[in-house]
């Protein structure tokens, strides 16, 4: 009898257990540093030809292709004859949002010290309520705060363009995060568990492709290290439909992925899972100079 | 004791059956009327029919998608990935095609680690198309 009860205890705990796992370098790690060693120990093993700041450049350190495609668009984007729309649209609409002063006549850059240059390097960081805040909260906080309507967080037009170019005031500064606070610790585990669970009907984790298969070719592209992701965010992207290029912001591109996994209700841009997400993943860039409104294919 | 823990565990077991499609439950009840609960739905669905060629399953990105992941020697015009092996050899490693229909269905199941997505377990494929797949590269 007792064996019986054991069995079919086992049999309903074992699902659970199944889909904890995705067995890739920094999950087992307890600590936010010791996650990162792990990580950098695995790109270090498997890519030693990957050194610094070279991870910012992504699936272009794995191939050449990859390397001259990304040459092309870039070379096209900061040619005035042969320079995509949307690359010059969404850079002129950011412009114009950073600067045109708001009703009450004060400005974006009287919310941030400097004028908001090397203000993106301060986020992600930890609110008292133990709440994570991006640079796009603080954005639209400055908004509010100045009787101004917030921008939509899924909006590439408004958000994404007013983020490339506010990101852009921060070019070169490095990632200097510390996960030291009780709450910044929850906050940087809360994303940990998003990044390493299976998700969707693929049941894929974001560690599968970006630590374990990283290097490896999923159909045409490389599959890109996770550090330095976060640094390079939000990029032009090219989109198959316009044959141009769009605006991604980092948490567009978190739905994006777990559209592609089959997700059936992705983590929406500006949500807390996508917050949470964004802590882990900067802090994965520690030490990586910021540069935004690159071309990633 | 042990009696109520059985009868805890059985009452669960119940439970777990009671998940029965909502359809039905609707359909008996007295009074209520089938059609127009159910026309609007099939108004809204497109049905498409079901893609049953192995190569266009293999290489759709949003039916089957496997050359994403492995190449197909014999078809070197196909792009295709290298996370997961090459479809070669295949009698070899997979004597049993049976074995090679229930890899396609849940690999999860033979390998818990593996990245591989479980087709038929959440129905991304049919099992026909999963055994047009098996067939098809079964030939390599």
């Amino acid at each position: 009898m007792k064996n019986f009860i054991l069995v079919l205890l086992l049999a309903f705990s074992l699902p659970a257990f199944a889909d904890s796992t995705v067995e890739t370098a920094g999950e087992s790690a307890k600590t936010a540093p010791d996650t990162l060693k792990a990580i950098q120990r695995h790109f270090k093993t498997n890519y030693p030809h990957i050194k610094g700041d070279a991870f910012v450049d992504g699936a272009m350190n794995f191939s050449r292709g990859s390397k001259q495609y990304n040459k092309m668009w870039t070379d096209r984007m900061h040619d005035d004859f042969d320079q995509p729309e949307s690359y010059a649209v969404a850079m002129a609409a950011g412009k114009k949002l950073w600067e045109t002063p708001f009703a009450n006549g004060k400005t974006f850059a009287s919310c941030f010290s400097n004028g908001g240059k090397g203000a993106a390097a301060e986020y992600p960081k930890v609110d008292a309520s133990g709440k994570v805040v991006t640079f796009e909260n603080a954005l639209n906080e400055c908004l509010v705060a100045n009787n101004e309507k917030p921008l939509e967080y899924g909006n590439m037009k408004t958000m994404g363009a007013m983020s490339i170019v506010a990101r852009g005031l921060s070019d070169g500064y490095r990632i200097k995060m510390k996960v030291s606070s009780e709450a910044e610790k929850a906050a940087f585990e809360r994303g940990k568990a998003i990044f390493y669970t299976r998700v969707g009907k693929l049941e894929q984790a974001c560690a599968h492709c970006h630590i374990k298969h990283a290097g490896n070719i999923a159909r045409t592209e490389e599959l890109s290290p996770v550090i330095g992701q976060a640094a390079h965010f939000p990029v032009f992207r090219p989109n198959k439909a316009t044959a141009d290029l769009e605006v991604v912001t980092l948490h567009k591109r978190y739905e994006g992925c777990q559209k592609n996994t089959l997700v059936e209700k992705p983590i929406k841009p500006g949500s807390t899972e996508s917050n949470d997400l964004e802590y882990f993943h900067t802090y994965i860039s520690n030490g990586m100079p910021l540069s935004t409104g690159v071309f990633r294919k | 004791m042990k009696k109520i823990i059985f009868l805890s565990i059985l009452g669960a077991l119940i439970l777990q059956g009671c998940n029965t499609p909502a359809t039905s439950v609707a359909a008996a009840k007295p009074g209520a009327t089938p059609q127009a609960a159910t026309a609007p739905v099939e108004v809204k669905k497109e049905v498409k029919p079901i893609e049953m060629d192995a190569l266009k399953i293999m290489t759709n990105p949003n039916i089957g998608n496997c050359t994403a992941c492995h190449a197909l020697p014999n078809k070197p015009e196909i792009v295709a990935g290298d996370i997961g092996p090459p479809f070669t050899d295949m009698k070899h490693r997979f004597p049993d095609l049976a074995k090679l229909n229930a890899a396609i269905s849940d690999q999860r199941a033979l390998s818990s680690q593996t990245i591989m997505p479980p087709f038929g377990r959440n129905k991304i494929l049919t099992p026909e198309q999963i055994d047009a797949v098996a067939k098809y590269i079964y030939q390599y």
